[in-house]
């Protein structure tokens, strides 16, 4: 099959990591990109995009382009990714989904109504501890899950971004409430509860307890209790306060115990690697596994919407049943 | 400890009439050395000479090296009790009375060096450093206070009071790269006690290239402490500034300089001590970098030393109070070290040494001392500075060498391929 024609929309960090990741792979032709600054334009042009949009509803314009990736902020989500479907192309949104359920529900219906792939990026579940955890669950080998736990500690928003020659602060969208939807509960919460919905189905109850340590109006730490269908009772920590970053799962089955952590690579390995354009694999595989299926057409849609959307579900029930 | 006021170490230099250099480090509480130890050495057009207690080295430019140990120099005397220079004073002293004639260990010698005690003690930066191991407002605040006996300071009948902490980005203060709140609290109480409980306080940072002022007031904790306290919040990129031209090294620099810093009566520094990789060292100098209220302060980069510098010039501080509670060295540790002092050079000199690095090895340290800001020498007063010098988690060779990585990368202009 010929190759994808890709555009890339928003060229944040994310976006960036996407956009050197697609030009990795050799099914893909990346046919242009766009975003509202100048600086990040010509970033993609040094690595030979030809055709750049300060507005993406240009970008959208181009007959030849099959999908695009979007990796804008959380608040753009529905009208870029809506935008998107409507004008026939295939869809890699990344995580949240949206900032709210019925934003979710707009772009997943969106989706259907207009035929096209879409797909939320989850790159825990190409990370290879996670994925062989899955296979554990499945073979049985843990036995009936009864008790699982799941951590997401970074530096989020406040993440160090200060040592570069061009240093950059931290965007504003990112520490506005009303545009991203939340705090640390939405942004790692997802990650987190998509994980453990792939290991045990789906939550029946959940309540959550916000911490506020930087006094603003996001909590910047959760704690959230989820009870599965399956009878398995779960917490998950996820918080913006931590130089350090910690992402794992820990499983308790009737049978034995199981643990993964996704340590990320050194300051300096990381730093090279991106020199090199070896990009964080999991977000490779994922965009991978995006193409894939648009190419084949068949197969399993790990990253669907609807999955997403019933993250979106957990979070938003999280966030309304609050303990002290 | 400082007992009746008196130093317990000092680092100084020297410089004759003829132009010979030198250095002196002097101290009677270093840990491990349980006998009295002298060292000196001299270095010539030819080679240097060491000698110590108990032997003498010479090393010659072409390479060659010769040792004497003290049994190699006839060190021996008619009578020994103690050491054979004691017994060589006491015998010169004795001829000198039966011969009459005039000795070189005379009084107009020992004069000579009171005055230059006496001018050292004048010179030198007078740096108070104090051991504080419990991280709550009544323990920094006596420690603090204590600092400030140290060297002498009493706090002047003032009005209006600003305080500059560091608040490079939004680093928690358990990373040790910004001022802990709690030790400016300790700050605001002991002037309230010490001056007037109705003294006008504002804590001031300005925004950065990569930091919002807004941000970092709420994330490091100030907000709630300016709630908590009643003191002002100022953000000096928000507030009236004035030109002011000032002249470093030959260079002038037009600055802006914030009237609510101009109008202060007392105007203290609070910094932290770190490794930075364009100045070697940040700390009190370094912080009133923060002061410049241009946000965009990446674009001084270039002439970083100079700006500094000229910042200090044009917006001098009175005080300087470091918070060494919590530092960031190779890794961040509990230090417990309050130090303070009138000159911001000397208590950079003091912060260098405790991090490992030579002072004189810091330009802006050494353009300050030139331009007139203070001295490299110190008097240090309290705890002695090897107790913190030990402890500091100093950067080992490989951390050396991925900062030296990363700016050569950066020269190479790599940088630009990173995310």
């Amino acid at each position: 099959m010929e190759k994808i024609n890709l555009g890339v929309i928003g060229l944040g960090f994310i976006g960036k990591v996407h956009l050197r990741n697609c030009l990795n792979l050799k099914s893909v032709r990346v046919l242009a990109a766009a975003d509202a600054s100048k600086r990040a334009l010509n970033y993609a042009k040094t690595f030979g995009v030809k055709q750049l949009f300060t507005d993406y509803h240009e970008l959208l314009k181009l007959k030849d382009l099959d999908a695009v990736i979007i990796s804008l902020p959380t608040h753009l989500h529905a009208e870029s990714a809506i935008n998107a479907m409507e004008e026939g192309k295939h869809v890699f949104l990344e995580k949240p989904l949206a900032r709210n359920v019925e934003e979710g529900r707009e772009i997943v219906s969106a989706a259907g109504k207009n035929g096209v792939i879409f797909m939320v990026g989850y790159p825990l579940r190409f990370v290879p501890e996670f994925v062989d955890l899955k296979s554990r669950v499945e073979s049985g080998v843990l036995g009936d899950i009864q008790m699982a736990y799941g951590v997401n500690i970074a530096a989020g928003p406040f993440f160090h971004r200060a040592e570069s020659t061009t240093p950059r602060p931290v965007p504003e969208w990112w520490l506005n409430k009303e545009l991203i939807g939340g705090g640390a509960l939405i942004d790692l919460g997802c990650h987190m509860i998509n994980l453990l919905r792939w290991y045990l189905g789906e939550v029946s109850a959940v309540k959550a307890r916000l911490g506020y340590r930087f006094n603003f109006d996001f909590e910047d730490h959760a704690t959230c209790i989820m009870d599965f269908e399956c009878g398995a009772c779960t917490v998950v920590n996820v918080g913006w306060f931590s130089q350090s970053a910690a992402v794992g799962v820990e499983l308790h089955g009737t049978l034995a115990h199981a643990r993964a952590y996704h340590s990320p690579s050194s300051k300096v390995v990381t730093a090279i690697m991106l020199i090199l354009g070896k990009f964080f694999i999991p977000y490779l595989k994922e965009v991978s596994h995006f193409v894939d299926y648009i190419r084949n057409d068949n197969g399993e849609n790990r990253l669907s919407g609807e999955d997403a959307l019933r993250d979106l579900e957990v979070i938003a029930k999280a966030y309304k049943n609050q303990v002290e | 400890m400082a007992c009746g006021g008196s130093e317990d170490s000092a680092f100084f230099e020297v410089e004759t009439e003829g132009g010979v250099s030198g250095k002196f480090n002097v101290s009677w509480c270093v840990d491990g050395y349980r006998m009295p130890e002298v060292g000196l050495t001299v270095e010539g057009s030819k080679g240097v000479m060491r000698v110590n207690d108990d032997e003498l080295e010479l090393s010659l430019n072409g390479g060659e090296r010769f040792r004497w140990f003290r049994h190699d120099l006839r060190d021996d005397v008619g009578f020994w009790l103690g050491a054979p220079e004691y017994y060589r004073e006491d015998e010169c002293f004795v001829e000198a009375v039966l011969r009459g004639g005039s000795v070189e260990a005379c009084f107009g010698a020992a004069a000579k060096v009171d005055r230059l005690i006496d001018e050292v003690l004048v010179k030198a930066g007078r740096v108070g450093l104090v051991k504080c191991e419990t991280r709550n407002v009544n323990s920094v605040k006596e420690a603090v206070r204590e600092a400030l006996k140290l060297i002498e300071y009493s706090l002047p009948k003032t009005r209006k009071i600003v305080i500059k902490p560091n608040m490079c980005y939004y680093w928690d203060w358990s990373t040790g790269q910004t001022t802990d709140p709690v030790f400016v609290a300790a700050l605001i109480e002991l002037f309230r006690e010490d001056i007037s409980s109705d003294v006008e306080i504002s804590i001031v940072e300005s925004d950065a290239s990569a930091m919002k002022c807004k941000y970092a007031f709420k994330y490091l904790g100030y907000e709630k402490l300016a709630k908590e306290y009643n003191v002002n919040l100022v953000n000096l990129s928000e507030v009236e500034t004035e030109k002011a031209t000032v002249k470093v090294k030959d260079e002038v620099f037009e600055l802006s300089v914030p009237k609510i810093i101009k109008d202060a009566d007392l105007r203290v520094n609070v910094p932290k001590m770190k490794y930075m990789g364009f100045t070697k060292i940040s700390a009190a100098l370094k912080n009133i970098y923060g002061c410049n209220p241009y946000p965009k302060k990446f674009q001084y980069h270039s002439k970083l030393d100079e700006v500094i510098v000229a910042l200090n010039k044009v917006m001098p501080f009175n005080l300087h109070v470091l918070d060494g509670l919590t530092v960031c060295g190779s890794k961040t540790l509990r230090l417990g070290l309050v130090m303070a002092s009138q000159d911001p050079v000397a208590i950079d000199a003091v912060a260098a040494t405790v991090m490992g690095v030579n002072p004189k090895s810091v330009i802006h340290l050494r353009l300050a001392e030139k331009e007139g800001l203070g001295k490299t020498s110190f008097v240090i007063k309290g705890v002695n500075i090897d107790y913190f010098r030990k402890r500091f988690p100093r950067k080992g060779l490989s951390e050396k060498a991925i900062t030296l990585g990363y700016r050569v990368a950066c020269k190479l202009g790599l940088d630009k391929r990173l995310v």
